[in-house]
């Protein structure tokens, strides 16, 4: 079947989805590699998250079909390895990137945090992650990296 | 990937949902969130009859009460001011549950449909003795408590969840507990407790026990011991007492021994809880 | 000490802005036309002989290209473990075995042109089991009459099959029986550590392929890419030059993927057809037929004499090693190399202990490497003997732990499955790691607080002291390529293989403080068996401390180099010359930038490509230290434990990167709260995982967090590269004494069995009422 939505901004339009396809395996099937996960349809480790409608979700659990005439991004939306978002370089500075595969759906999670609440408590920031497993790091500095673009003022971001 | 899917459908009304339904009758599934689907691909399945494009999304308040369309996310319940019901607890309780990704995918009306026995949500609903309209080209609205005391999956194959209401709850107070191994756990057991208290005596009651492991059920035993009292220490205990362990089983994960410890914990912490908060506002 | 410019800073990781931007750097980020999926047929049964495999319906599914089984693979005994040659562990596997052993053991593999037909196919093997009696305790394994799991003639390396065991051993120093009878104190006690997974977020993946050349190229998430590349090599006969093993970025390994689990199959495949093929495991089949942590029973006794000093340690070890023995014996050493030194004053010492086979799936390599289970025994241990004493645990420790400038006997009597190698601890702030930790814990402060909070709640708090080892002495080697280009920078090749601990850009910053120019300026290559040089790979705590010692000594002879040509062209000796930020300066002020030399040496004049390379072969394991400090909270009515706040001081010697040093500091320290209050794999009485996803295998999340706090104390290693020693282990093994100890000041009660789950705390104080 046909799909025709927008990703990261751009209208994008594919034949070849299947209508039992998740979203994670279209995307991936079409190169998008920036989308990590191991495909396992429970949604429970969140390392796939992309933001629909803004609205962060894993999207191994989506059915590509629903996405029709919608908004997919994936971490392609904050920036690229030339351009780094400030989020993603805060994160570096606080090394909370050790072997990454949790990071990607970690930053969409914490963007769309930031873009509803500018300035989040430790503890909506918690709440915020909770839905990413990571295995590496402990969470703390991920925690603190958002933290810092919380005191960030207005627009900075 | 779930090769035995041919179609994904979406109709834009509940006529044309339900249409599709009769058409396909006993190949097609209804996807709200699509969640469970995901998690449990059924073989028999092969038209996905999604319900993404019916209007089905909304939190009102009405006459009746607090009315939540079957469409809407719980992430988008608890960013509303539907969250206020209940005193902020309903609010509080949405927290909790499962994850905030997956919270962005979980429909009101897909947690009802699908009624998981460790469900968060039900015992809540059928302790605030919310109502359930479904449609089968006709509007039909009962109380979700009967709603689960009939066959419900019967009748969900020819009929779609549109909305819940939950009544106004004037001069009740409500408390409730859970039982996780980490903080993101389903409920391993859950207690829902809401009381009305009108001079000082209880004149209502409603008591649910849920994650038993099983469905939730209401404690009947325990609101009768309740009912007419005052509350204070010695009906919260006497109350405490009736709780039956025959209401709790065993799993894997937890004993019966265990969960039925939990149970009076929980009612008893509940209780004074409501105790508090009654005492609070006088 | 010199000023450092680069060693001691928190660089910002040099694959860090691939990382966070989601580039295609993981094994399954890259796809190949004609690729096959493979899915893995595991076995339903704990213990039987198959009799017969019939494919037939399976190879005539449309899409299925190949289906390998015992029938059709060579039948060569071998060990799954990525350790050195000769390993030191059992070769008791088969790619395809006659027998299964465990519920989720291989039987067949299909091959196909997606994975939908594969998963279809595999569905329709059938396959002829004949029962055997399944055993799955240690205890009975051992038993006379036990039946024998491994009854295979090509069985190599294990200690006893006959009755089911993997190793055993009786090390004994001086008189441990006399001497606990004459001790004025006495604590004895059994501790009980579960079966843990280490849940990567990226599962187990392999992708191989034939290139250009008809060379067979293997795509791997492995710690170990030359001992996979030997070991495809010998199980398919294929000369070495002939594979090449390529490790791209991994998603996570702690000891899981220090183990050949899928390249044999995706090898075969590839060869047979000449196909790219490829394997993923679920999370499910990464719970269930990857590696796990050796559950264990570990009794300590201990004995002290009136001053509180140690004179007897007994440990006995009992470890569930699963239907196959990989890393069994060397792990199960560990339990005591690790832990008993600590201690090392004790005159009389017996670590003993036995490591068996059962029909269970199979623990293998994990982060602590059977330090963990050591250390909640002996720690716990301590604190029992502390409090029979009337003493602070903390004073007890203080009295006996080891100190700067000691030995241990242990040393050299308990290696890696075999004797080890004698050492004096030259650097050790292990003291200080208590002084700074107690009081930013505010430890007798609290002591002295109530225990009791209200009416249903009590806290406590505990503490544990840890140390671990670098790299496995006389073991292990690794080795480092550094060659400059024209433009100044250097491309660095290293075997040395990090799977997100950071160890290529740490390694970089090693080079760039020696020769004196930006981290930022190394390319790093690393972990490509065609074009690294060799290096054990990533475990034991190696990388750091030994390849850093490669990296040191080829960036030093690349200096050398550097300077002699530059002393050319300022024609002065080199030794007058300095190089800082890229630019060498003679003693006049003038500057030749390291592009200039680059270009000169390219074309120009004294042509020649600077370059070194060197090796480095550990001579010593110095230990890191720490010292963990915790406060819980537990709730009697439920048993609910909450850790409050925990304070680590942790001395690695110098942190090249003090930021990634910390990061692993918590990372392992999740993971070990994570098996001290919920991770537990948990089967059935017929041997078959209950729990194997992360509904019911429950790993901590950012909500679970208690304050945590981490005093890095700094010592300079003599033998480490600018004295670093390793911190990658160490702290994974402090929770579960440390919260059990705290449990013990709450409670009074010693939790025995891990985790501590609610409902084992609520038993546990239900009884002692």
């Amino acid at each position: 079947m046909q799909l025709s939505f927008k990703l990261n901004g751009s209208a994008t339009q594919w034949e070849d989805v299947y209508p039992g396809e998740n979203l994670l395996e279209v995307l991936r099937r079409h190169d998008c590699w920036e989308v990590k996960g191991n495909n396992c349809t429970n949604g429970e480790c969140g390392a796939c998250t992309i933001l629909l409608d803004g609205i962060p979700v894993p999207s191994c659990t989506v059915f590509a079909a629903r996405v029709e005439g919608r908004n997919v991004d994936t971490i392609r939306l904050l920036g690229d390895p030339d351009h780094l978002h400030p989020l993603q370089q805060a994160f570096l500075r606080h090394g909370a990137v050790q072997c990454g595969y949790c990071i990607p759906g970690m930053l969409l999670s914490a963007h769309a945090l930031l873009v509803r609440n500018p300035h989040p408590s430790r503890d909506e920031i918690q709440q915020s992650l909770s839905g990413h497993l990571c295995r590496c790091t402990g969470y703390l500095q991920q925690i603190e990296a958002i933290e810092e673009m919380a005191r960030l003022p207005e627009g900075a971001e | 990937m779930q090769p035995n899917i041919t179609d994904y459908l979406q109709p834009k009304s509940l006529p044309e949902a339900i249409a599709l339904m009769t058409t396909y009758s006993g190949r097609a599934a209804l996807v709200g969130g699509g969640l469970d689907l995901s998690w449990r691909p059924r073989q028999d399945i092969q038209i996905l009859i999604g319900l993404d494009r019916i209007p089905l999304s909304y939190i009102e308040w009405r006459p009746e009460g607090l009315v939540i369309g079957a469409g809407t996310t719980l992430r988008e319940l608890a960013d509303s001011n539907g969250g206020s019901y209940l005193n902020g607890l309903f609010s509080r309780i949405l927290d909790r549950i499962a994850t905030p990704l997956l919270r962005g995918m979980i429909t009101v009306g897909g947690a009802l449909a699908r009624a998981y026995p460790w469900s968060d949500l039900l015992p809540i609903f059928l302790g605030c003795q919310a109502h359930i309209t479904l449609f089968d080209g006709q509007d039909h609205t009962i109380p979700l408590e009967s709603f689960y005391q009939g066959s419900f999956r019967q009748l969900l194959k020819r009929s779609i969840i549109r909305e819940l209401y939950l009544p106004p709850h004037h001069q009740s107070y409500a408390a409730y507990q859970r039982f996780g191994r980490l903080q993101i756990d389903i409920p391993l057991l859950n207690q829902f407790s809401r009381l009305t208290l009108v001079e000082e005596q209880i004149e209502k009651a409603s008591l649910w026990l849920g994650a038993r492991p099983g469905f939730p059920v209401r404690l009947s035993e325990v609101e009768a011991v309740l009912l007419g009292k005052p509350l204070n220490q010695e009906t919260i205990g006497a109350a405490v007492s009736v709780l039956s362990p025959s209401l709790v089983g065993a799993d894997f994960r937890l004993s019966k021994e265990y969960r039925h410890n939990l149970a009076t914990v929980f009612l008893r912490r509940n209780l004074t809880e409501i105790w508090s908060q009654h005492a609070t506002i006088i | 000490m010199a000023s450092r410019t680069v060693v001691g800073q928190s660089v910002d990781k040099l694959d860090g802005p691939a990382l966070v931007t989601g580039q295609a750097v993981y094994t399954d980020d890259f796809s190949l036309p004609g690729m096959l999926f493979g899915k893995i047929l595991w076995s339903s049964r704990a213990h039987a002989r198959i009799r017969a495999i019939d494919t037939i319906a399976a190879e005539r599914l449309p899409g299925v290209r190949l289906i390998l089984h015992h029938g059709n693979v060579p039948r060569v005994a071998y060990t799954t473990a990525g350790q050195g040659f000769p390993e030191p562990s059992p070769y008791d596997s088969f790619i395809f075995d006659r027998k299964v052993r465990f519920v989720g053991d291989r039987v067949a593999v299909v091959f196909a042109d997606n994975l939908i037909a594969a998963q279809e196919a595999v569905g329709l093997i059938q396959v002829e089991y004949e029962d055997l009696p399944a055993i799955f305790q240690p205890e009975e394994a051992m038993q006379p009459n036990a039946p024998i799991i491994h009854d295979e003639e090509e069985i190599r390396g294990a200690f006893d099959p006959g009755h089911n065991l993997v190793s055993h051993l009786d090390l004994k120093i001086g008189d441990v029986e006399q001497s606990l009878a004459q001790a004025t104190y006495r604590a004895e006690g059994t501790w009980i550590t579960q079966f843990a997974q280490h849940v990567p977020m990226e599962t187990h993946i392999v992708i191989a392929y034939l290139d250009e050349w008809s060379r067979l190229v293997v795509r791997s998430s492995t710690q170990v890419p030359f001992h996979a590349r030997r070991i495809i090599s010998r199980l398919l006969g294929l000369p070495i030059q002939k594979v090449r093993v390529i490790k791209p970025r991994v998603g996570g390994g702690f000891g899981g993927k220090q183990e050949i689990l899928l390249e044999d199959l995706c090898a075969l495949a590839t060869l047979r057809t000449r196909r790219p093929a490829r394997i993923e495991l679920s999370r499910k089949e990464e719970f269930v037929s990857a590696r796990l942590m050796h559950p264990m029973k570990v009794q300590v006794r201990l004995g002290a004499d009136s001053g509180g000093q140690l004179q007897a340690m007994e440990m006995r070890v009992l470890a569930n090693t699963g239907a196959y023995g990989t890393h069994g014996s060397t792990i199960f050493f560990n339990t005591g190399s690790k832990t008993l030194p600590l201690y090392n004053k004790a005159p009389h010492v017996r670590f003993v202990g036995d490591v068996v086979y059962t029909n269970l799936p199979v623990p293998g390599a994990y982060r602590g490497y059977g330090a963990t289970e050591g250390y909640f025994a002996l720690e716990c241990a301590i604190d029992q003997l502390a409090a029979k004493m009337g003493m602070d645990p903390l004073l007890l420790r203080r009295k006996n732990h080891i100190r700067e400038g000691e030995t241990s006997p242990i040393f050299i009597k308990l290696g890696e499955g075999r004797e080890g190698v004698d050492q004096t601890v030259q650097s050790c702030g292990l003291d200080r790691c208590i002084e700074l930790g107690m009081k930013a814990f505010k430890w007798d402060e609290k002591r002295k607080n109530p225990r009791r909070i209200g009416s249903d709640r009590v806290r406590g708090v505990g503490m544990s002291i840890l140390m671990q080892g670098s790299s496995i002495p006389q073991v292990d080697m690794a080795a480092a390529n550094l060659r400059m280009a024209e433009d100044g920078s250097f491309h660095l090749f290293l075997g040395a293989t990090d799977i997100g601990t950071g160890s290529d850009t740490i390694l970089a910053q090693i080079a760039a403080e020696t020769i004196g120019l930006p981290t930022h300026r190394f390319t790093v290559h690393s972990s490509d068996t065609d074009f690294s040089p060799f290096d054990k790979g990533a475990y034991a705590s190696s990388t750091t401390y030994l390849t850093g010692q490669a990296v040191y000594k080829a960036a030093l002879a690349v200096r050398k180099q550097i300077l002699s040509v530059a002393g050319l062209w300022f024609e002065v000796e080199p030794s007058t010359l300095e190089i800082h930020q890229g630019v060498v300066f003679n003693q006049q002020g003038a500057r030749l930038t390291l592009e200039e030399i680059g270009y000169r040496s390219y074309y120009l004049a004294d042509q020649q490509q600077i370059e070194a390379s060197a090796s480095a072969l550990s001579q010593a394991s110095p230990p890191p230290f720490s010292a963990h400090f915790a406060e819980v909270e537990i709730d009697l009515e439920t048993g609910i434990v909450r850790p409050l706040g925990y304070v680590v001081a942790v001395d690695c010697g110098v942190a090249i990167n003090p930021e990634l040093a910390r990061g692993q500091i918590l990372g392992s320290l999740i993971n070990g709260i994570g098996f001290a209050l919920s991770e537990e794999l948990l089967f059935s009485s017929r041997g078959v995982a209950l729990n194997p996803n992360f509904l019911d295998y429950k790993i901590l999340t950012s909500l679970d967090l208690p304050r945590i706090e981490i005093i890095p104390v700094e010592t300079n290693e003599p033998t480490g590269p600018y004295g670093a020693k390793s911190v990658g282990e160490i702290c994974i093994n402090g929770p579960l004494p440390t919260l059990a100890n705290a449990i013990f000041d709450a409670t009074g009660i010693q939790m025995k069995e891990a985790p501590f789950t609610a409902e084992r705390v609520w038993r546990a104080l239900k009884r002692n009422e």
